[in-house]
């Protein structure tokens, strides 16, 4: 089982999109794959598919002290979703009360689920610093920080230095993501110049343009690869989990565009029948 | 190169034509029958016109071609009846006679194709790592012996000699012509260079054997006219034998140079001055140079860039100051292109200097792939890089050969410049190379006495001792000259420069080369010179064809057994030697083109150098429309006559008039017909295609991004670019529309650049174009470095070529041949029409093919 958590101390950065469509690339290429959503926003079941947030989750069956994955979804691309749940703010503090006194309930309670060997799983966090977010970076294989290109993603290197401190992972699986990039503007080219500068080999040669095809394909809880299979950010998405899967290809800036392109849209293209595990 | 020589038969004249036969008187009473004959069959004629008794001349005119009285009855119908028969069993015919042909043919070259077969499985038993392991374990410490070397060389020429002068009797020559042939078949399929270079010497030695012959035993002439004619043959052969030779070895070895790494931190690097000498070219031809310049990989207070404009523009002024590049102009315009670079000189002061025609756009790793060598070798002087077209040239473009059959210049940067290289003769060739202020000042600056000034600059050079260096890596890329009339001034130039060097400062005189260097230079220079034996070649056949004057004093079946090993293992070696960089019979392609124009400024430059005119190359036009060049095919077109008139006058021969030399009246044909095609070729080369953008695009595969107004961000593939847009293919189902405005993302290494462009066509998901919108000085630069400057963008560019398979080459030439007749008939029957507008009424003149 290999652990990748999503994290970032901005908000808005697209943790949550990414880890969704990081799970449904690896789940479309047939290995097994869930996304665990730990963001009290409870949003990653939409980018999977649900039509609306999912009331019963894994937070309120941990806080009332039952099996927590029992509320687990498989999307029809094969992705299993165990969602955050409705939770209100006692909740979330008797959440947090139970990490400080087991700082490896999260692990424990990954350890402890049926899935297969060479299952992925891939966590969606809440912003950083939070216990939840620390949580997942402690049991984490491998570990993914998004970052806008902006000023303020430029501004505290040493936070997020911090952050990877916490990780066990290996520093060739711990990278930074640049997402919603537009090289229109002119800050966003400056400030990827300045992330360049401060990750070097640890930012991740490929960067998420913004796009308007992602919102519009969440509008319709479609992944972007489905919804629009030519666009610049299912590419990128597509090539973001090829390096993750260790297949790290030279720089797609050359003469050769990585080897695969589009995603190939499976048969049921429509991620709507969720069913329980 | 390969000529062939005039045949003769037997010196034995017949008279030319018997006594005609007696005219016999027959009997006047016949002619009274014949006059009622004649009328009877004009009356039969008028029924079947339907022409009254007594009607008018015109009349019968009428109703023979324009009206006929009625359709059935009519007599051109009649007439024309057994046309189409007629046609038919000539088309069966000749469909036989090819059958046949082919079948006889087949028959002929099954043999050989078997020994060519078996020779192929032989070479595969050759082990030539075990050979070359021997060679570096005995050869190499032997060679070492001081003076062995040259004991080497000295029997291996005296061996030579005696192979070469040896007399054989035909029987011996076919033996000899069996074995040549037999070893360079499996020679050739062998790898290395040594195989190579034994091909090259066999192919010196049948050329050794034929020259040989020629001079000794087929130059006994009866007549003063046969003399001087056959004596000017045979100078014409012996210039094409004494370029072989040169060439030979002014290629034995080329040098292959790997760029050098720059030493130290980049503020130790030498200064850099970059002049781009312009005369009376537009701007957005040199904006590219310019914007590419300043974008050199280099450290930013090391590197100057200035417009050299001998056009004194203000619109130029203007570009390099929003450019923030120098600007130097001149008061006058002494010695054009040399007076322009030595007035720089003198205003700058960089270490070195970076050298690019206007419209040669630099990639960036032009000075971090050139400098490493002036570090490394104290004494390099000059380093020169190939010149790279990425537009057609006037062959390719209208013989529809670009990036298929290997251009002029391919030969002299991919071989003959990695030849010179190994012997320390790399020459300067205008553009594209750096070069060391010291010498430069040293020797004067850049030459003035000649119109050649870069090859004489680097003669300079080496006769003060200094080292040149080539590398062969395209980082630089141009335009090709656009039309044929330009395409031959500047190679005028360059002949008539060459031959002015040859005068004024001739590399075999004087001091400071070495031996090596004088023959390189010299083949550089006498290479030019072909202009004169070329129309030589072309013509020589007439002599007999049209007087009966035997050119060559020998057998035809003596000059075959000689001439052909000769051809033969020439162009196995140059097949094998240069066939990556010149298609086999290319050569007499480009030079019959070219022939007739240099002829006479070489010639007049040798006698008085200062004869003559400097033209600039005019870049960057457009041939808006088809049209056939009449002015500059007019020495072909004559040629062609000459040589179709002779042609008819052999077929007579061959026939009717001299039964008794059938062999030589067949050797002139074939040698003639050969001719026609080469003319034929250069007809098609003199007829100008039209040219459809005014900025030549690229064509490439590069990742592109696709910003929409809308928000949304597309992914496509760049399939061409150029300074004013780009073509995209895009996925399928994209909705654009043309007139959207868009942005378009290239990649200039892992940085993303946009551009502002509209969509001014869209044909389906393959073929979108884009034209920019217009861009701020960054932008520009930026588009530049992610098209045109990309280090990697001519990397690939050579391998599109075909492969040279010498047979089918002369077949295509042979075809090119053919519709350069073709496009001379239809211009012919366009102007022919233009002029008499009957029947058709006037159309628009333009090439149908």
């Amino acid at each position: 089982m290999r652990v990748i958590a999503v994290v970032s101390p901005l908000g808005g950065s697209g943790r949550t999109t990414v880890t969704a469509h990081l799970a449904t690339l690896l789940a479309q290429r047939g290995e097994p794959c869930l996304a665990v959503d730990l963001c009290v926003q409870n949003l990653l079941g939409m980018h999977l598919g649900m039509p609306e947030p999912s009331a019963t989750g894994w937070a309120p069956l941990a806080g009332a002290g039952q099996w927590w994955a029992d509320g687990s979804l498989v999307n029809s691309d094969g992705v299993a979703v165990l969602p955050f749940g409705t939770a209100g703010p006692g909740l979330l503090e008797t959440l947090h009360q139970q990490l400080q006194t087991q700082p490896h309930w999260l692990r424990d309670q990954l350890a402890m689920l049926d899935m297969p060997a060479d299952c992925t799983v891939l966590l969606d966090t809440p912003v950083w610093p939070s216990p939840l977010a620390s949580a997942a970076v402690r049991c984490a294989d491998a570990v993914l920080v998004t970052l806008e290109a902006s000023a303020r993603a430029c501004a505290n290197p040493l936070g997020i230095q911090a952050l990877l401190e916490q990780t066990e992972a290996q520093p060739a699986n711990q990278g930074v993501l640049v997402t919603r990039f537009d090289p229109r503007r002119t800050s966003h080219r400056e400030a990827l110049q300045t992330l360049r500068q401060q990750w070097g080999d640890r930012l991740i040669p490929y960067t998420v343009h913004e796009d308007e095809n992602i919102p519009r394909a969440l509008a319709r809880s479609m992944c972007v690869g489905h919804f629009a299979p030519q666009a610049q950010s299912a590419h990128d998405l597509q090539s973001v989990c090829q390096w993750l899967s260790g297949q790290r290809t030279v720089s797609s800036t050359m003469l050769k565009a990585p080897a695969t392109a589009a995603v190939s849209v499976p048969p049921s293209a429509l991620p709507s029948t969720l069913a329980s595990s | 190169m390969t000529e062939q020589p005039d045949p003769r038969a037997a010196s034995d004249v017949m008279p030319p034509l018997s006594a005609p036969p007696a005219k016999s008187t027959a009997a006047a009473a016949t002619e009274w029958g014949v006059l009622t004959q004649l009328r009877l069959a004009g009356q039969w004629l008028a029924r079947q016109l339907q022409v009254p008794p007594g009607a008018p001349w015109w009349m019968w005119l009428w109703r023979t071609i324009v009206l006929p009285a009625h359709p059935k009855g009519a007599l051109l119908v009649w007439l024309l009846q057994p046309v189409p028969w007629l046609l038919r069993a000539l088309g069966l015919a000749l469909h036989w006679c090819y059958k046949g042909t082919t079948l006889v043919l087949t028959g002929v070259f099954w043999p050989v194709r078997l020994f060519l077969r078996a020779m192929d499985r032989l070479s595969t038993h050759v082990n030539v790592e075990k050979g070359m392991r021997w060679a570096d374990q005995v050869l190499s410490p032997a060679m070492e012996i001081p003076g062995l070397r040259w004991i080497v060389l000295a029997v291996g020429t005296l061996a030579a000699l005696v192979v070469v002068t040896t007399p054989f009797n035909w029987l011996g020559q076919v033996t000899f012509m069996l074995l040549c042939w037999g070893l360079s078949l499996v020679l050739r399929r062998l790898p290395g260079r040594y195989p190579s270079l034994a091909l090259a010497a066999i192919s010196l030695l049948a050329m050794g054997r034929y020259a040989w012959w020629r001079i000794t035993s087929s130059v006994d002439f009866d007549t003063a006219i046969e003399s001087f004619l056959g004596y000017g043959l045979l100078a014409a052969e012996a210039y094409t034998w004494l370029v072989v030779v040169l060439g030979f070895i002014q290629t034995a070895w080329p040098l292959h140079r790997k760029p050098a790494q720059l030493q130290g931190v980049p503020a130790s690097w030498p200064s850099v001055d970059v002049f781009i000498p312009t005369y009376n070219e537009p701007l957005n031809v040199v904006r590219t140079t310019v914007l590419a310049s300043i974008a050199l990989d280099w450290p930013q207070d090391k590197i100057k860039v200035f417009i050299l404009d001998d056009g004194r523009r203000e619109e130029f002024r203007e570009f390099a100051e929003s450019m923030g590049v120098g600007y130097i102009v001149r008061p006058n315009n002494h010695h054009a292109k040399a007076g322009n670079l030595n007035h720089a000189l003198g205003q700058t002061d960089g270490e070195l200097i970076a050298i690019f025609d206007c419209d040669h756009i630099p990639t960036r790793s032009f000075l971090t792939t050139a400098v490493g060598w002036f570090q490394r070798d104290p004494k390099c002087a000059m380093l020169q890089t190939p010149h790279h077209f990425f537009s057609p040239d006037p062959f390719e473009r209208n013989l529809g050969t670009f990036r298929r059959v290997p251009n002029e210049g391919a030969l002299f940067y991919g071989l003959i410049q990695d030849g010179n290289d190994f012997w320390n003769a790399t020459f300067f060739c205008g553009s594209c190379a750096v070069i060391r202020r010291g010498p430069l000042m040293e020797v004067g600056g850049i030459a003035v006495e000649t119109v050649t000034e870069d090859a004489h600059t680097a003669l300079k050079l080496h006769r003060r001792g200094y080292n040149t260096a080539y590398i062969n890596e395209t980082q630089a890329a141009g335009l090709a000259t656009e039309s044929l009339s330009a395409h031959v001034g500047q190679r005028i130039r360059w002949a008539r420069g060459m031959a002015q060097i040859f005068r004024v400062d001739n590399p075999l005189l004087g001091k400071g080369l070495t031996p090596w260097q004088r023959i390189c230079y010299a083949n550089a220079m006498v290479h030019f010179f072909f202009g004169l034996p070329r129309l030589v070649f072309l013509t020589a056949p007439m002599a007999y064809l049209f007087f009966e004057l035997h050119v060559i004093n020998a057998g035809a079946l003596m000059i075959a057994l000689y001439v052909l090993p000769y051809i033969l293992q020439s162009n196995i070696a140059n097949a094998h030697v240069q066939g990556e960089h010149r298609h086999t019979f290319w050569a007499e392609v480009y030079e019959t083109v070219l022939a007739w124009y240099v002829a006479l400024p070489t010639t007049v430059a040798l006698i008085n150098p200062r004869l003559g005119t400097f033209n600039v190359t005019a870049k960057g036009g457009l041939v808006e429309e088809s049209y056939f060049d009449w002015v500059i095919s007019r020495p072909y077109t004559v040629l062609v006559l000459l040589n179709l008139a002779a042609f008819g006058v052999g077929i007579m021969r061959l026939f009717f008039w001299n039964t008794d030399e059938i062999a030589t009246v067949l050797m002139n044909l074939v040698w003639t017909t050969y001719s026609m095609l080469m003319l034929g070729a250069a007809l098609g080369v003199a007829s100008e295609s039209r040219q459809v953008r005014r900025m030549h695009r690229v064509a490439t595969q590069l990742p592109a991004t696709l910003y929409l107004s809308d928000g949304s961000v597309l992914r496509a593939m760049c399939s061409d670019f150029s300074m004013t847009g780009v073509g995209l293919e895009l996925p399928e189902g994209t909705r654009v529309a043309i007139g959207d405005k868009v942005q378009v993302g290239l990649w200039r290494g892992d940085t993303e650049c946009t551009f502002p462009a509209t969509i001014m066509l869209h044909r389906g998901q393959s073929a979108t174009g884009l034209q920019f919108d217009p861009m701020t000085r960054e932008q520009q630069i930026d588009l530049v470095q992610c098209t045109f400057a990309r280090p990697d963008t001519w990397r690939q560019w050579n391998e599109s070529h075909d492969t040279d398979r010498p047979l089918h080459g002369l077949q295509e030439i042979a075809q090119l041949g053919v519709l350069g007749y073709q496009k001379l008939w239809h211009s012919l029957t366009d102007a022919a029409i233009n002029r008499w507008p009957w029947g058709r009424g006037r159309r628009p003149a333009k090439l149908s093919v």
